[in-house]
């Protein structure tokens, strides 16, 4: 045999697992050949030190952690099996509850009231009556007084058969009073009843009833802003029909139209003006208004709902 | 018991007759099974990741999934065995574990290291005579505990079956499932790496005549 066969062998030879006869080659290999001696009392001396290595032994408390770990593995499979076995049944089951709450949690986030109180608007219903008890001259003035030096005093009525956010319009120095808006849609009303008297753009133009708007509205939302006009300097005075010109040229501007306007009985002078425009438009036409005048509230928001056109009602107060 | 009777001297029971027990319902027999292999499945866990804690924890999960599949055994092979199989594959899945490998960077200086004088948890079946002696044979144990974990999954397997724990090929062949003579040639390829990284070694005055 050659050394490198009997190199092969060395490892089952130092076991004893060769059969008798190559255990006899080998053995008279090793009596002659130096080199394979080496290697073999090489392989025997890593065998012994193997074999000399210490023995580790367990911990004395192993069974007591063992039982520990165990008692706790059980007492989670418990815990799993109480909860979802079977899987059939109760899976579904959880599932569906899942599904449901989530379900619920949506429709109450959703719920347009809600939303508005989570976006800070005023809310329809119930309590969101504050302006509208304010019905009397004495009650808005004593309000008024209250909150901001500006003798504003402007009584608001409801306006159109659509929900409403009621602003009104305060100098800038003062602190702008709670937001609120109406609970129940009213019929529409004129503003101050027996003093004023309504002229549509139609009427204005020609005395004649105007056709009635084709333009499809789907769901307007009517918007009352209360508008304090800003005091000019004299070389700049707007007289109140120029300020009327104004607004009107910025709602056509805007590509909306001017449903009505509103004149004082007695002073002749515009009190109020009615509009449809482009929801996308408000915001802009909102930054218009605010440069003749000031609001007495901030500009109301509008719902996240996908509004196509708005009624404003634009009220106006003389200073 | 009656005072003066003198107790029935009852044969113990081997593993074949505490798994039976067990499988019948007794299931407090499973301490005594755990009591006789521990220390032989602790050793070979802790000869295979090299780290006391890892050892412990690798030696309490083999008993676990013994445990629980132990009323599925069906005595197709020695109980030891079918344990050193499961022992086995445990240290493999947690030698492959990324928990391992990060811990086995991480190792703390503080680690129960059988090389380590001052460790009072562990116990040496034998003492040496003489600290010198003592300090020699923990060095060589280092380095040739060393050289063991440092080969790969299946000569590390054969040489911890063969001489850490002392089986016979067939019961290699068993543990393994690899047949007898795959077991011998992995067996000697894995002494010849060993061999090779301890060189100096077993030059140094540790080849025995």
């Amino acid at each position: 045999m050659e050394c490198a066969e009997i190199s092969a062998h060395l490892s089952e030879y130092l076991d004893g697992a060769l059969d008798a006869q190559t255990m006899i080659a080998v053995e008279n290999h090793l009596q002659t050949c130096e080199e394979c001696k080496k290697a073999f009392e090489s392989l025997q001396s890593l065998v012994l030190e193997l074999g000399d290595l210490d023995h580790i032994k367990a911990p004395h408390d192993f069974l007591e952690q063992l039982h520990d770990r165990m008692a706790n593995r059980f007492l989670l499979s418990e815990l799993i099996k109480k909860l979802f076995i079977p899987f059939k049944v109760k899976i579904p089951l959880q599932f569906a509850t899942a599904v449901a709450m989530l379900i619920l949690i949506f429709s109450i986030i959703h719920t347009p009231d809600i939303k508005k109180e989570i976006a800070g608007i005023p809310k329809k219903g119930g309590d969101a009556e504050g302006v509208y008890e304010l019905g009397t001259k004495n009650d808005l003035e004593a309000k008024q007084k209250k909150d901001t030096p500006a003798p504003v005093a402007e009584i608001i009525k409801p306006v159109a058969p659509y929900p409403e956010k009621q602003l009104t319009l305060l100098p800038r120095e003062a602190e702008p009073p709670t937001i609120t808006s109406r609970s129940k849609k009213t019929t529409a009303q004129p503003l101050s009843q027996g003093k004023a008297y309504l002229r549509k753009p139609a009427e204005e133009k020609a005395g004649v009833e105007p056709e009635p708007s084709v333009k499809e509205v789907s769901e307007p939302v009517e918007l009352v802003m209360v508008l304090k006009l800003k005091e000019e300097p004299a070389s700049k005075v707007l007289s109140p029909d120029e300020v009327l010109s104004r607004i009107r040229d910025l709602i056509n501007n805007v590509k909306g139209t001017v449903l009505s306007t509103e004149y004082d009985q007695n002073t002749h002078q515009p009190e109020s003006i009615h509009a449809e425009i482009p929801a996308e438009q408000y915001g802009f036409l909102c930054e218009k208004l605010q440069q003749l005048g000031i609001f007495r509230f901030p500009a109301p928001a509008v719902e996240g709902k996908a509004l196509k056109h708005l009624k404003i009602h634009i009220r106006f107060i003389h200073s | 018991m009656r005072k003066g009777n003198i107790p029935p001297i009852r044969p113990t029971p081997d593993d074949a007759a505490l798994v039976r027990a067990f499988q019948a319902g007794d299931t407090d027999v499973f301490d005594e099974l755990v009591l006789r292999h521990k220390d032989n499945i602790f050793n070979l866990c802790y000869r295979f990741l090299g780290d006391y804690h890892e050892a412990n924890d690798s030696a309490q999960d083999v008993f676990i999934k013994v445990y629980r599949s132990l009323k599925k055994f069906r005595f197709q092979s020695s109980f030891s065995t079918w344990l050193y199989r499961v022992a086995v594959n445990t240290c493999k899945n947690r030698i492959k574990s990324l928990d391992y490998r990060f811990k086995k960077r991480m190792r703390r200086l503080d680690s129960h290291d059988p090389t380590n004088g001052s460790n009072p948890s562990l116990e040496f079946a034998d003492e040496s005579p003489s600290p010198m002696a003592e300090l020699e044979k923990k060095e060589r144990s280092l380095l040739v505990q060393k050289a063991v974990e440092s080969l790969p999954g299946s000569k590390r397997t054969m040489i911890i079956l063969r001489h850490i724990e002392g089986l016979s090929y067939d019961e290699i062949s068993d543990i393994t499932g690899c047949n007898l003579g795959t077991v011998k040639s992995k067996l000697a390829r894995a002494r010849s790496d060993l061999r090779k990284k301890l060189r100096g070694v077993l030059k140094n005055g540790m080849c025995r005549d």
